[in-house]
């Protein structure tokens, strides 16, 4: 009994012993603090990008430039959705504003961090960011949640204003849109311990996609109560996974990444004003991407960036019947559509960057009711950039298209030469690149 | 059995070893000469890139996920390429605000603090410049405030990193008398920097930078200010012009060229130029390049 209490009141002693000698030595390192004349405040960190161009473009054929689309991909017109405008494939000539970009983030407490990123254009305010991250979850696991650009591939999470040509490359824009993969879910990252960088990340989205993803219902708009149409999808309606590794070879760093997004695809287009149609099904895209910079110095490297995206589409193609309560016509449709691009960017120094970029769609095949469809396969864009940095937040950009992609309603190719000035300035909080 | 028990303590030591990851190699050394070889210590940049702007390689990532401690310079000097690597490891224990986030410049006094800032006037640091490891006295302190965060993190060995601490502190007060006897000579000497990488060493050898090669923090040299530094260069007496390893060196030549100040290359860590790779080797590359 003795020896018991003996034993305890000495593991007692041990105990506060070690942790007075933690207080001390805590207070012994605040003790050493110098008192900065600078307090910040709670201010969180703001910053503000503004983009414009001047572009000047010249077709092939000067008339044909209305109905322009990627046959199969995307079709043209010029449409709306929800209301905000988006420009035709034509793209725009002349002098534009092209957007503005808010970003506000700082930690909320010690659990997370919140990040809003707001995307302007001349009459519209959209939320493109709005998420929290988690600070301290163990086992080196990240939750973020709320509306974020998807990590699938290696651009879509990066914004337009880090990108090294001005637009994203065609197949980015064929498959997703003008805004990527932008969704409202979870996503849960896993930096695996390994002697690499691995990291392993899942998405539950909600799934919607201009493009490739749907999650809505429709029906035909004159149809009548008792015509059910096609039910809207549950919540999460797109799963994503992805993997990324790293190593350090050969005075360079390599990335590479493979990625999958599986959902159903029920996309609208019912309120078209010609050939209004619709699409339910799911799509299935796989990506690989790979980066390699060589560095000859911090501020003086080539890189090689690459990426490969297929998409597989499986459903039926709705065309509305604008009298009965039935669907005037239903297409059973396959589609394995693919593309990809590859840039070599050259970094000068700090100030000069100059690089090409080659982007394309190189297959394109569709099966509609069994029968395979005739779809051109050869659409592509080059470009060469030049640029110079005045400074780290200003960004001059000279960039030289030759779009061979668009066809006109009759089939044609109708290419495209395209000189863009771009002009990219940056305010606020100092936000630093990724890799 | 004495060795079996002599095994199992000092596998269980190497098991413990603490992770460190230290943002530039002048941090490496303060931690080696601390803990010799009971922690395990990942640098993150290196000596011969300019300290503003490491790359932000994946592999970092890694470094980070495993550290229990990361030591960083601190003062925003690491505001473009950290943050976003720190957010990407995963690592509750090392971000800001953890007790197992160290930043150096809490421990030092900054100098030239903007009264305001603005980014026209360029790559300005609003906490004041943050290279203040240049200045050989603000070595032990900031080599103290290693030593504890160490001992906080890794108890046991509290005395042994106090003892080496110990032991460094008065070498290095040898050395800091005799960068004293050798830099007297050089009081009131004009200067002029490139970037202000060096201001904390000048000021404490009462050595007068009157300009620099760039126009602004951040922003290349241009041939006016290149032309102006010249007529002041020339009123003025400068006669050294402190160029640094990572911006180009011929505005320097061109001036040096007009003037007859001589040029001179300075390491601005560890390892920026050979025979540096310790931080005696270092100061003492510093004191001799300056005041030969």
């Amino acid at each position: 009994m003795q020896k018991i209490v003996l034993l305890s009141a000495i593991a007692a002693t041990m105990l506060f012993a070690e942790s007075t000698t933690q207080d001390s030595l805590a207070q012994m390192l605040e003790a050493k603090k110098v008192k900065s004349t600078i307090t910040k405040g709670f201010m969180p960190d703001i910053s503000l990008i503004v983009d414009a161009s001047y572009t000047h473009q010249s077709w092939d054929e000067e008339g044909h430039t209305e109905h322009l689309e990627l046959p199969g991909v995307v079709h043209g017109g010029g449409h709306s959705h929800d209301g905000h405008g988006h420009t035709s494939l034509a793209g725009e000539d002349g002098f534009n504003l092209n957007y503005a970009e808010m970003t506000i983030g700082a930690s909320v407490d010690s659990y997370f961090d919140l990040k809003g990123v707001f995307h302007l254009t001349e009459d519209d305010f959209e939320i493109e960011e709005a998420f929290v991250t988690t600070r301290s979850l163990p086992y080196h696991l990240q939750l973020k949640l709320g509306k974020f650009k998807s990590d699938f591939g290696y651009l879509n999470n990066k914004h337009r204003h880090n990108y090294n040509f001005y637009e994203s490359p065609l197949i980015y824009s064929a498959l997703f849109g003008d805004h990527g993969l932008n969704e409202q879910g979870f996503q849960l990252q896993y930096v695996v311990p390994a002697p690499h960088y691995v990291m392993v990340g899942i998405e539950a989205l909600k799934g919607e996609n201009e493009r490739s993803f749907g999650y809505e219902g429709f029906a035909p708009h004159e149809a009548g109560e008792d015509f059910e149409g096609i039910e809207a999808k549950d919540f999460p309606n797109l799963w994503l996974g992805y993997i990324k590794t790293s190593l350090d070879i050969g005075g360079g760093t390599l990335l590479a990444g493979a990625s999958i997004a599986k959902g159903d695809a029920q996309i609208n287009h019912l309120e078209d004003e010609e050939g209004p149609h619709a699409f339910a099904g799911d799509s299935t895209l796989y990506g690989a991407d790979v980066t390699y910079k060589y560095y000859f110095a911090a501020d003086h490297a080539l890189t090689f960036q690459g990426e490969y995206i297929y998409r597989e589409q499986d459903g039926t193609k709705y065309i509305p019947n604008a009298t009965e309560d039935a669907w005037a016509n239903e297409v059973s449709l396959k589609k394995e559509q693919s593309g990809f691009y590859t840039e070599l960017v050259y970094q000068h120094d700090k100030n000069w960057r100059a690089g090409a970029r080659y982007s394309a769609i190189s297959q394109n095949d569709i099966t509609a009711n069994g029968t395979v469809l005739d779809q051109p396969d050869d659409m592509y864009v080059a470009s060469a950039m030049l640029e110079y940095n005045p400074s780290e937040f200003s960004r001059l950009r000279l960039q030289y298209n030759y779009n061979s992609s668009l066809y006109d309603e009759e089939g044609h190719k109708n290419n495209k030469d395209e000189i863009i000035l771009q002009f990219n300035y940056a305010i606020g909080a100092h936000g630093a690149h990724s890799f | 059995m004495r060795i079996i028990l002599l095994f199992i303590i000092s596998f269980s030591l190497a098991f413990a070893k603490l992770n460190v990851s230290v943002a530039y190699p002048y941090i490496e050394q303060l931690t080696k000469v601390i803990a010799k070889d009971r922690v395990k210590i990942s640098l993150l940049s290196r000596g011969d890139w300019d300290p503003h702007f490491v790359v932000p390689k994946p592999s970092l990532v890694a470094k980070l996920r495993d550290s229990d401690l990361l030591i960083l310079n601190g003062a925003s000097l690491e505001m473009g390429w950290l943050p976003p690597l720190m957010k990407s490891s995963n690592n509750p224990k090392i971000q800001k605000g953890a007790n197992g986030y160290l930043d150096l410049s809490e421990y030092v006094k900054l100098q030239d603090i903007p009264k305001s800032v603005n980014r026209s006037m360029g790559h300005v640091h609003e906490e004041g410049n943050p290279h203040f490891a240049m200045d050989p006295y603000n070595i032990i302190p900031l080599a103290e405030s290693i030593m504890l965060t160490l001992a906080l993190h890794d108890e046991a060995n509290y005395s042994y990193y106090k003892k080496n601490f110990e032991t460094f502190k008065s070498k290095w007060q040898k050395k800091l008398k005799s960068y004293d006897a050798k830099m007297k000579k050089c009081r009131g000497m004009k200067v002029v920097q490139y970037h202000e990488l060096f201001n904390y060493f000048l000021k404490h050898y009462g050595i007068n930078s009157i300009d620099n090669l760039e126009p602004i923090p951040g922003i290349k040299p241009n041939s006016k200010h290149a032309l102006k530094l010249v007529d002041e260069i020339k009123e003025q007496g400068v006669t050294l012009i402190l160029q640094d390893v990572y911006h180009e060196h011929k505005t320097a030549k061109f001036i040096a060229q007009k003037t007859g100040a001589k040029v001179v290359e300075l390491p601005h860590d560890v390892g920026a130029v050979k025979g540096t790779q310790t931080l005696d080797r270092f100061f003492d590359t510093l004191v001799r390049r300056v005041c030969p």
